[in-house]
């Protein structure tokens, strides 16, 4: 169990809980983690979320969904994220190399607004692992992640994760390639999602996010 | 800059968050939205204030361990403690 805190990152596993998390990741190139933020401090972001504007993203042959455009809330998630303690635990869990960063943003896929995920690896750019955290109360149907290798036939592994406050952590290869199915229904799909990667550094990052705030306020 | 009675004790703000590594320490505050990175010196102070010490408890603390001149240091704390006081990342504690 991780728990992201306002003053930290706590995490409690037994030697078998540790060993279950790294044999699913090895087998299934994913692992679930439940509540990742501690719930009070979930219900403060997300009361902050659904007062938010939106702004529509074009990933250029890749997808199109609505990104949240407040600059500050989204660099507090990504303050969040960028915890020492975090990514120690996931290096030891997935066995990735030294992780830097967290780089995400809150996205949108809104059902019958053309929002759409197209397979791709996002590998390349010190990328080692992506996350995506369900920030929906409601349950969407469709929007769940796929992971299939490059060229394989046969059906693609599924990783749905419906969860308000639930991550799905995932591998990131040349070798691999995922997409988010299309959103049906009337409920949309909103999560926080991302990458680890090796560079930048914490403390670069955090810089960034301090003078990202700055100018922001400044606006 | 204010000026605080030497008996004060703060405390975190229920709106801060904190990142803590290699000695070093980040803020943000939930509700402005500003980040705070620490110097060395703040980093020793935003321990001792964490920790619940006094203000008097804190500048002990800390002449013991910066060998400069004891007003400079005392305005540097008091200066500092105003910042982050005045950013909302600590609180007098009541």
């Amino acid at each position: 169990m991780i728990t992201i805190r306002k003053l930290g990152v706590e995490a409690s596993f037994s030697g078998q809980e540790l060993a279950d998390l790294q044999r699913q990741f090895q087998e299934n190139h994913f692992v679930r983690l439940p509540n990742l933020i501690d719930r009070a401090l979930l219900e403060e972001l997300y009361s902050q979320i659904t007062t938010a504007h939106w702004e529509n993203r074009v990933h250029d042959g890749i997808g199109i969904e609505v990104c949240l455009k407040d600059a500050g809330l989204v660099a507090l998630m990504n303050f969040l994220l960028n915890d020492q303690e975090l990514f120690q635990i996931i290096q030891k869990i997935t066995g990735c190399q030294t992780i830097g960063c967290f780089q995400g943003r809150v996205y949108r896929m809104i059902p019958s607004a053309g929002h759409y995920d197209s397979w791709h690896t996002d590998f390349g750019e010190d990328r080692l692992l992506a996350l995506s955290l369900n920030l929906g109360k409601e349950p969407y149907q469709g929007g769940a992640l796929q992971i299939q290798r490059n060229n394989a036939a046969g059906l693609p592994i599924e990783a749905p994760n419906i969860q308000f406050g639930h991550a799905v952590l995932f591998r990131l290869s040349a070798e691999l390639k995922h997409r988010v199915t299309k959103v049906e229904g009337d409920i949309p799909k909103t999560a926080f999602a991302g990458w680890f990667k090796s560079s930048p550094d914490l403390w670069s990052e955090l810089t960034e996010l301090s003078q990202l705030s700055q100018a922001q306020s400044a606006s | 800059m204010e000026k605080w009675p030497t008996d004060s004790r703060f405390q975190v703000t229920a709106n801060t968050l904190v990142k803590s590594f290699d000695d070093k320490i980040a803020l943000a505050h939930m509700q402005t939205k500003r980040f705070h990175l620490l110097n060395p010196t703040a980093t020793r102070i935003w321990k001792s204030v964490s920790s619940g010490s006094s203000l008097v408890e804190l500048k002990q603390q800390i002449r013991q361990e910066f060998d400069v001149d004891p007003e400079q240091l005392s305005a540097s704390i008091d200066q500092i403690l105003t910042t982050l006081n005045s950013e909302n990342f600590i609180e007098i504690r009541s």
